[in-house]
């Protein structure tokens, strides 16, 4: 997967920062804002339609209209498995609650928030990320991939194909992060290493310990991918 | 492994796990994930309700003041403890979802209100809103410490949950909890006495991956809940009890429920047998009128939920010159947290099994502290540190006779009797039904290949340069996956699928695989494509004892087993009628997926055909009790080989054996992969998992993945040997016996003593075995010359 370059996002920060910068945004302000919102939102919000799994063909709103008020609902659109996806959120809506709450994508999984775990590991334009520390407004104009992409992406069919005779998966809950690390990992070399694989997944880490199995998986995956028959 | 022929999918090596392919392509929901959409909820915000936690960061404080007009003022909803009506849940020590503002905050990181708001980042926004004020008061820590004379009392009548009682010096007495023989006489007339020496283990956090979560939805004065539980049947009576409605209006499911993969669950450890977060959340969706999610962040899990107790044990070992293990004697100290009860002293104690000793006494103390909230089960009820403590001692014992430790195991190793039955529990006199000792020893001893890498005591099985490798092993013996009151049910319908109904639900170690071949294997067919699990919903399935203790195999096969015999049993004499003239019903098996006259077997029909005889589906009923008086174990021994690096300190398990003895294997991928993870799981264990507190404040330090380390794909040894031993079991499914939690047993033991050998003889006596104490064993085996 060909990697882009990252100025679409980089246009929706800088503007997002301008536009804090510009207001001058205080510690205090920004808390007294906070408070009056938030009275608000509780109401308000009933009547938006902003967590409603909208998945629409058309790829408007790939700019993001900024508020001066920093919990302001923002239009984005998202490419995922290379469908469209658009929602209103709050700025500071990360991926992973994106992904999971508004467009119901719930394969990827939240188990710690604050990247230690790597089980909301996603790929953006080809390289494994932390989904729940990348603001989904960053993501806009990029191509996200998930566990659900099976059908858009044959290195992450043959990794799941593989994952199942090797037996790589237990609870399940850490998977969809070990297996788009895995896939990020074949798309950037083809034949790694038992050592490229650990390099590889050791971001996602697994209570179950299905480390060993993994590895066994990720190589399968790998000869298939290259057209030999697993082991 | 081959199978034997009898078996039409038992042990088939080929099976493939019945869920995974659902649960890596994003499909499977978890509790967790449950959204609007999943259970028929419009997907708009306010369609669902979302619930957070305000915790108190110190041990033990007064509440001073709550206040949380600004979250209802802002338009969110709080609930504080009182608002609940006074319920104690089931435990020695009165126990509340939330604290009254009347009571003392009783563990670091409890919560103290919880809040509600529409979206899950508007939580935050609610929970910032909160004002509460404490003041700290003082508080114990230690189990040792709060059963001093002079300790702080935190309840009235003492510390100790075993009924609260003192002496006339104010010290809580001991209970016994084993004693047979005479060890003290014993201990006086033994040629060698190791002891008394003090091991201890720590405070750990289950981290499941999963954390708790819980949506739960009022209408018309019914309670659905959906959650991440073990156990559905107990939490529905739970919730009925303290909303003081009839059992049948609240319905619980693990998860989604429902008919197959509604029941999945993101590894549970013991951590899911909860009721707090339940009630709260199910209150908040009384107070909102709207479906609640209480989905905790990883830090509310960790602090929470139940928690692994720490304990500190004094082992004392009495021997003979020639190995012979005459007496023990040992003093345990558990810290049950602030609620827990006097907790697992028999599971606990149970180490005195593992070897033939004439003379035992075993003295057991359990403490309520500040530490933690509440004692619980992790992948056992504290047998894992049992065995650390008899499996290190007994190590310290070869040490001390100089004696090869794998030697001085065989010679105390229990066996069959002369006339082939199994030995009993020296204490209960239960016989166990089965033992797989020696077999199991003597197939990891030689897998290993300890006589070859065996070097003597003061030398490291291997050095080069500065790295340095050792060899440790250690028993395994736990009163484990004991078959208790088990139900299930299996439909026929007449297009020849089948419904499979358990109460059980699946950690995820291969339970809904296992559950589905023994359903098959009940009714003698060689795959189970054709069947449907129903599990762990309350509207659905019948109560049986919860996921937990290892027995989810033995309870839901006896009842399969048992509702295949009531199928036949209405089945039969339809099928017999159209069967060879003459058939007796009664003559009527499964097998090879058909039903056959087992007078003639070729007098048959198969399944399929036999299904479509049938005018409406077909339901059997199983339920099975065990008789009394009786031991089921699953024994075993493992091998670690380690390599520390002697300058760095950093230590690896470089090479694994394990073989248990595990009755007969149901679903032979997954035990193989159980045994995998469970060596993980100690990896972490033994060298890395402990929660701190802050000594000075008593504030939890680490509840999270980062500081409280788990072992990664870093520590994947090079050679892992999954084996195992089929010895029958004759109380259990097909012979099967439970491995979900000895597959972590024994793995410290094993490693630690392990280390010991690399560094020529130091001991490690205290869990997790950090980098600072290698280093003190590298620097002491440098000093005294052995590396």
């Amino acid at each position: 997967m060909a990697r882009k370059t990252d100025n679409a996002s980089k246009t929706v920060e800088s503007s997002l920062l301008q536009s804090v910068d510009s207001k001058k945004v205080t510690r205090r302000t920004f808390l007294k804002a906070t408070a009056g919102t938030a009275a608000v939102a509780g109401v308000a919000a009933l009547a938006l339609e902003s967590t409603s799994f909208a998945q629409t063909s058309s790829s408007s709103g790939s700019t993001t209209q900024v508020s001066n008020d920093p919990f302001a609902m923002v239009p984005i659109t998202l490419t995922v498995n290379g469908q469209t996806y658009t929602a209103t959120v709050e700025p500071r809506a990360m991926l992973v609650n994106v992904l999971r709450e508004n467009f119901n994508l719930t394969g990827t999984k939240r188990p710690c928030n604050r990247q230690e775990c790597g089980g909301c590991t996603v790929m953006v334009d080809g390289r494994a990320i932390y989904s729940c520390t990348y603001l989904a407004v960053r993501a806009q104009g990029h191509q996200i991939e998930t566990v659900e992409g099976t059908k858009a992406d044959p290195v992450l069919a043959a990794v799941q194909t593989a994952w199942v005779p090797a037996d790589a998966s237990q609870c399940g809950y850490c998977q969809p992060g070990r297996i788009m690390a895995a896939t990020a990992l074949l798309h950037s070399n083809p034949n790694p290493s038992v050592d490229d694989i650990k390099a590889g997944l050791e971001g996602v880490l697994c209570r179950c310990g299905t480390y060993l199995n993994g590895i066994t998986a990720v190589q399968n995956a790998a000869t298939a991918l290259q057209g030999g028959t697993s082991s | 492994m081959s199978t034997p022929a009898k078996f039409n999918i038992v042990g088939n090596p080929n099976i493939n796990r019945r869920d995974i392919t659902r649960k890596i392509t994003g499909q499977a929901v978890y509790a967790w994930d449950i959204n609007p959409a999943h259970i028929g909820v419009s997907p708009t915000v306010g369609g669902m309700v979302y619930l957070g936690v305000v915790t108190c960061p110190y041990p033990r404080a007064k509440i001073v003041s709550i206040d949380v007009s600004a979250v209802k003022e802002a338009g969110y909803w709080a609930l504080t403890g009182d608002d609940l009506p006074p319920f104690a849940f089931a435990s020695s020590r009165n126990s509340l979802p939330l604290p009254r503002s009347s009571d003392l905050i009783m563990y670091p990181g409890q919560p103290v209100v919880a809040v509600a708001a529409l979206t899950t980042d508007q939580v935050e926004n609610a929970a910032k809103l909160v004002k509460v004020e404490f003041e700290p008061l003082d508080y114990v820590l230690d189990a040792e410490d709060a059963l001093a004379p002079d300790a702080l009392q935190l309840y009235l009548g003492g510390n100790s949950p075993a009924g609260g009682f003192t002496n006339e010096n104010g010290v809580v007495p001991s209970t016994i909890t084993v004693k047979y023989g005479d060890a003290d006489t014993a201990l006086a007339n033994a040629d060698v006495v190791v002891g008394p020496i003090k091991y201890q283990t720590q405070h750990e956090q289950h981290y499941e991956f999963e954390p708790y979560a819980v949506v739960a939805q009022w209408t018309n004065g019914n309670l659905r809940v959906w959650s991440s539980n073990q156990w559905a049947h107990s939490e529905q009576s739970t919730l009925a009890a303290y909303f003081g409605v009839p059992v049948n209006n609240v319905t619980v499911s693990t998860a989604l429920g429902g008919n197959e993969g509604g029941g999945v669950l993101g590894n549970a450890l013991g951590d899911k047998i909860s009721g707090e977060l339940e009630v709260v959340t199910a209150m908040m969706a009384k107070i909102t009128g709207a479906p609640v999610k209480g989905a905790l962040p990883r830090n509310n899990q960790a602090t929470w939920m139940s928690a692994r107790f720490p304990m500190t044990c004094y082992m004392t070992l009495g021997a003979m010159n020639d190995g012979t293990i005459t007496a023990l004697k040992a003093t345990v100290y558990t810290n049950v947290g602030a609620i827990g009860g006097s907790n697992g002293s028999d599971a606990i104690s149970d180490f005195y099994n593992l070897y033939n000793i004439p003379n035992v006494t075993i003295l057991g103390n359990s403490a309520n502290t500040n530490r933690y909230h509440n004692a619980g089960p992790m992948r056992d009820v504290g047998e894992s540190q049992g065995h650390f403590f008899m499996e290190s001692v007994v190590d310290e014992l070869a040490q001390k006779l100089n004696m090869d430790p794998v030697a001085l195991r065989a010679k105390n190793l229990l066996q069959n009797d002369a006339n082939g039955n199994p030995p009993a529990d020296p204490s209960t006199k239960f016989p166990y039904t089965s033992c797989s000792q020696p077999a199991a020893f003597n197939q990891a001893v030689n897998a290993f290949g300890w006589s070859s890498q065996w070097k003597g005591w003061s030398t490291p099985s291997q050095s080069n340069g500065p790295l340095v490798r050792g060899v440790g092993i250690a028993n395994l013996n736990g009163n484990k996956g004991s078959v208790s009151l088990s139900n299930g049910q299996l439909q026929v319908n007449p297009n020849g699928s089948v419904q499979a109904f358990t109460g059980l639900t699946d950690h995820g170690a291969g339970g809904n695989t296992t559950f589905a071949i023994l359903a098959a294997e009940a009714l003698g067919l060689t795959d189970f494509s054709n069947i449907t699990l129903v599990q762990a919903d309350t509207s659905l399935t019948t109560n049986t004892i919860g996921t937990f203790g290892s027995r989810s195999t033995r309870v839901c096969g006896m009842a399969f087993i048992f509702a295949a015999k009531d199928l036949m049993r209405q089945w039969g004499p339809i099928v017999a009628a159209k069967l060879a003239p003459g058939t007796k019903a009664s003559n009527l098996a499964f097998g090879n997926n058909t039903i056959y006259d087992t007078t003639n077997p070729t007098n048959s029909i198969s399944f399929q055909a036999a299904a479509a005889l049938l005018s409406a589906p077909l339901k059997g009923s199983g339920v099975y009790s065990p008789p009394g008086g009786i031991t089921q174990r699953t024994m075993g021994t493992k091998f670690a080989e380690v390599e520390v690096n002697t300058e760095t300190g950093a230590a690896r398990v470089v090479h694994f054996t394990s073989s248990i003895g595990l009755g007969r294997v149901i679903f032979a991928k997954g035990a193989e992969s159980q045994v995998r993870g469970g060596l993980f799981m100690g990896i972490g264990e033994t060298l890395y998992q402990e929660l701190y507190l802050d000594p000075t404040t008593g504030q939890q330090l680490n509840p999270n993945f980062h500081d409280f380390r788990i072992a990664t794909i870093m520590e994947v040894p090079d050679q892992v040997d999954a084996l195992w031993i089929e010895q029958n079991d004759p109380i259990a499914p097909f012979g099967a016996v439970g491995i979900g939690e000895p597959v972590l047993m024994a793995v410290s033991p094993a490693i630690a003593n392990a280390l010991s050998n690399a560094l020529g003889g130091y001991r490690f006596r205290t869990l997790p075995i950090s980098r600072e104490d290698i280093m003190a064993g590298i620097a002491w085996a440098k000093a005294n010359g052995k590396i």
